[in-house]
């Protein structure tokens, strides 16, 4: 069931009264199993999957509070946590070094049952539960009960692509008495869910998606570059644009989602593609997941290696960890060259971006560096998208084809409306852009309206064409 | 004393009222700004992604997502005339519901039907409706005729794309690519009439046919197989008996004699176009050829031994008149009969053939070839399906080869 399906708002629409019509103390137990509903939908055996692993983190957050072995127990839970999400998410790599393991024994071929489905929203939930232990083993976070923690691990709109809630902040609201939100709350989460359904179903299934095209031509070993560079720069600027549509959009729903419910989840995107420079686009793009990284990884490695190295080096350090996180943000993502790639792509540009340290003033040149940035990511946003690094190198040269001027009036339109669509909402968002004040009162209902027929519309030729939805990019790692 | 209280009340209900108007007609601006906007932006989506649109649905743009290779199956159940008028067909056992192709339909950048990419220059480029487009089978006549002439033969055919299309067509996929050849695919019973009447919008365009769809779908009754059935039709041909399913609307244009149909609008507009198309192409050095598009009727009906085996038919069909302004319409309460369809049923091809030689433009007609290999006893034409089969394609590339060999073009 994807967030932007009618039959998940259905699904909401039968959840949140249930919820606040029962008796308080229901209330939990019941959000348990209708998360525990949500996620068997997908697949019965990912719940047996959660259960479990909600149930050894409980343990392992139980055996690690107040125990004088916690340091080497709280190991022992992040690499399990680690182990299991690399054996599922990096199977096919284990899977062909066991087929060649099994070869070398002599056997002709793998025991059934050792290939795996990827669970959904597994990478969101390891690392909640690594979060969790971590927090505990650093005394800032006592052990939840287990229909606590079980919520926390489980909670339906957050269960596919995150946000990554830090466990006290997300515990914090459970242990508080639910209230109900009042009706500008309401309005607000209702106002935050039209936003991320037409983020994800107008701009990233139904103009974004137009990108594929041009990752279709760039995996073609022949004749990829004869191709018109057109088709690449639509694809260079589309994918940009679907890939934070459709993100932000499904953390728009699920944040929307979890404010119906009383909770509050964290902002995962602030205008991204509205930064002057590359740290400060880190610091709005994805930022549950940034944090989670800065806050285990970046941070306890640079002072380890600030120890051990010496104050000197702190240049040195900062480069190489900066390196090293990124690259393992890459590889989060997927076994795969290509997310390597851009991880270390954004590596060296943060890298880059720190050691200059460039602090510009006037207007223009922030917005000749955002232009700027955005390309940059954009560049990354190729080896991202791509399926090998053969096919994102396509893509780059492919680019620098500029033969077939005529193509441009093909493939233009759609990069512009979306931008347009993409860029009015972030610079509405951001403040930068305020409507007169005599239009302020018409321009919310009109956009309502306008939003409510183009979604009905949409969904209706969906249907007419029939196949199923499109899953959101995330919901796959 | 009463009348002083008496009077800020009445004032007060009344400004109440106005306010309670206001609000409503403020309610009201609201929502019709909303809706224009809403299907603005749903205009300006689907022009930019015309992917989000079926294939089969008349829309002037090309649907096919593009550089994707699909492989279907198609049966005689999957016809276009069970889109249409399903209740006029005898249900088909599942036994009997035969598969008539393996399809493999490989699209452009563009989403038309050719391998990708298409190189800066073209030899032919054809411009088409669904017969020349062919989703049904892997092979079109354009294909065909790419290997056999060793050429680069560029296909923009879309269904349903009227001649204002094709010239938008031609103007921004073919021309840039300096085609030798541009040629133009004729139905008249299709192309002649009615272009007039299409909605400028794809949004319009989009309406009935996805309620149609929608209403298709969500159907638990097939409406196949009621007592109204008249097809399939068993004609006896001069050596064989045939089982006919087709016309549809086809028919309808064959009301219309020589005569109506050049004084109309409708003609004038769609000459007026089509040497547009000649003109464009001659200032880009390019010929053009009229290929005309034989349907089931033109090939079938004149073989009819008897003809009163056709009078079923014309249950479905309902013939064309002169309106006073000048356009064709559909006129409900005449009649018609199958000898004066019989009649007229080369009017249309006989029109063109006057146009080619008038315009000097090379005149394509395969009606010939396709008449003489149902006298050998094949059919070149799907069996429930009005479009023609691959034997079909075949037999159209091989005189379209001849015609373009024979033909002088610079």
């Amino acid at each position: 069931m994807l967030l932007h399906t009618p039959a998940y708002l259905l699904f909401l629409l039968a959840v949140i009264p249930a919820y606040w019509l029962l008796p308080a103390g229901y209330r939990k137990p019941f959000l348990l199993l209708t998360s525990y509903g949500f996620y068997a939908v997908f697949d019965l055996r990912f719940l047996a999957l959660l259960i479990g692993w909600t149930l050894a983190n409980y343990f392992l957050g139980r055996a690690i509070s107040g125990n004088l072995h916690a340091r080497p127990l709280a190991w022992f839970s992040v690499l399990l946590n680690l182990g299991v999400l690399a054996l599922f998410k990096w199977e096919a790599f284990f899977i062909d070094s066991l087929r060649l393991a099994f070869q070398t024994l002599g056997f002709a071929s793998l025991p059934v049952g050792l290939q795996f489905l990827l669970p959904i929203g597994i990478s969101f939930y390891s690392f909640q539960a690594i979060a969790y232990t971590t927090e505990i083993y650093r005394k800032k976070l006592q052990p939840a009960s287990l229909l606590d923690f079980a919520i926390y691990m489980s909670f339906f709109p957050k269960m596919l692509a995150g946000p990554l809630v830090r466990p006290a902040e997300f515990l914090g609201q459970l242990w508080q008495p639910s209230t109900r939100p009042d009706r500008n709350a309401i309005q607000n989460a209702l106002g935050l869910l039209l936003l991320g359904l037409m983020k994800k179903v107008v701009i990233a299934d139904s103009l974004a998606s137009l990108c594929e095209v041009a990752f279709r031509a760039a995996a073609r070993e022949n004749g990829a570059l004869l191709f018109p560079g057109a088709l690449y720069w639509q694809g260079f600027y589309l994918y940009s644009f679907l890939i934070y549509a459709d993100f932000s959009g499904y953390t728009d729903i699920a944040r929307s989602s979890a404010a119906l419910l009383g909770f509050s989840l964290p902002e995962n995107f602030r205008q991204p593609y509205l930064s002057e420079n590359i740290t400060v686009f880190w610091n709005r793009w994805h930022m549950s997941m940034t944090q989670w990284f800065r806050e285990y990884l970046f941070f306890p490695l640079s002072r380890g290696l600030l120890i051990k190295a010496g104050r000197r080096y702190a240049r040195l350090v900062q480069i190489i960890v900066t390196l090293i996180t990124m690259t393992l943000i890459g590889i989060w993502h997927g076994a795969a060259w290509t997310f390597v790639a851009w991880g270390v792509w954004h590596g060296l540009l943060l890298s880059v971006n720190q050691q200059l340290g460039w602090s510009l003033e006037r207007r223009w040149q922030k917005l000749a560096l955002g232009v700027l940035t955005f390309h940059l990511v954009g560049v990354g946003w190729v080896f991202f998208g791509s399926s090998s690094m053969e096919a994102a190198g396509r893509f780059l040269r492919g680019m620098l084809n500029f033969s077939g001027p005529q193509a441009w009036g093909y493939f233009l339109p759609p990069v512009l409306l979306c931008a347009f669509l993409v860029f009015s909402i972030d610079l509405v968002q951001a403040g930068f852009v305020r409507l007169p004040a005599l239009l302020q009162p018409a321009a919310k209902p009109v956009l309502i309206v306008a939003s409510i027929v183009l979604l009905i519309c949409l969904a209706l030729i969906y249907q007419a064409k029939g196949g199923a939805a499109r899953p959101f990019i995330y919901g796959q790692f | 004393m009463h009348k002083k209280t008496l009077y800020p009340g009445i004032l007060a209900l009344h400004r109440e009222k106005v306010v309670r108007f206001s609000r409503l007609i403020l309610g009201f601006i609201y929502l019709i700004s909303g809706l224009i906007l809403g299907l603005l932006l749903l205009e300006a989506i689907l022009r930019c992604n015309p992917t989000l649109l079926q294939r089969g649905i008349a829309l002037p743009v090309p649907v096919d997502p593009p550089l994707t290779v699909q492989n279907y199956d198609v049966r005689f159940s999957d016809a276009d005339v069970f889109y249409w008028r399903p209740d006029l067909v005898r249900p088909i056992p599942e036994s009997a519901d035969r598969l008539e192709s393996r399809v493999t339909y490989e699209t452009d950048e563009f989403g038309f039907r050719n391998p990708g990419p298409i190189p800066p220059r073209v030899e032919v480029v054809v411009l088409g409706r669904s017969i020349s487009l062919a989703g049904h089978l892997s092979d079109p006549w354009p294909a065909l005729l790419a290997s056999r002439l060793n050429w680069w033969v560029l296909n923009l055919s879309q269904p349903g794309s009227g001649i204002k299309v094709k010239r938008n067509f031609l103007e921004r996929f073919g021309l840039p690519r300096q085609p030798r050849w541009v040629i133009v695919e004729v139905v008249p019973s299709i192309d002649f009439i009615g272009d007039h009447l299409v909605p400028s919008t794809v949004s319009q365009q989009m309406v009935v046919p996805v309620l149609q769809q929608l209403a298709r779908r969500w159907m638990t009754e097939k409406p196949a197989g009621t007592d109204t059935a008249i097809y399939p039709l068993s004609v006896d041909l001069p050596d064989r008996k045939v089982d006919l399913t087709c016309c549809l609307h086809y028919l309808n244009f064959f009301s219309l004699d020589r005569n109506t149909l050049e004084h109309s609008l409708d003609w004038a507009n769609y000459s007026k176009e089509l040497l547009k198309i000649v003109a464009d192409a001659r200032s880009h050095n390019a010929c053009v050829a009229l290929l005309y598009v034989p349907t089931k009727p033109d090939v079938y009906f004149p073989l009819a031994r008897n003809p009163e085996q056709l009078n079923p038919t014309l249950k479905d069909t309902i013939p064309l008149r002169l309106s006073s302004a000048g356009w064709i319409e559909p006129d409900p309460h005449a009649a018609i009969s199958v000898a004066e369809i019989r009649q007229n049923a080369l009017v249309g091809r006989a029109l063109v053939e006057s146009f080619a030689r008038e315009n000097d433009l090379l005149f394509i007609d395969p009606n010939a070839a396709l008449v003489q290999s149902v006298l050998a006893g094949q059919d070149p034409f799907m069996v429930y399906d009005s479009h023609w089969n691959q034997l079909g394609h075949q037999i159209v590339a091989e005189t379209i080869f001849e015609s373009l060999e024979k033909a002088a073009c610079p």
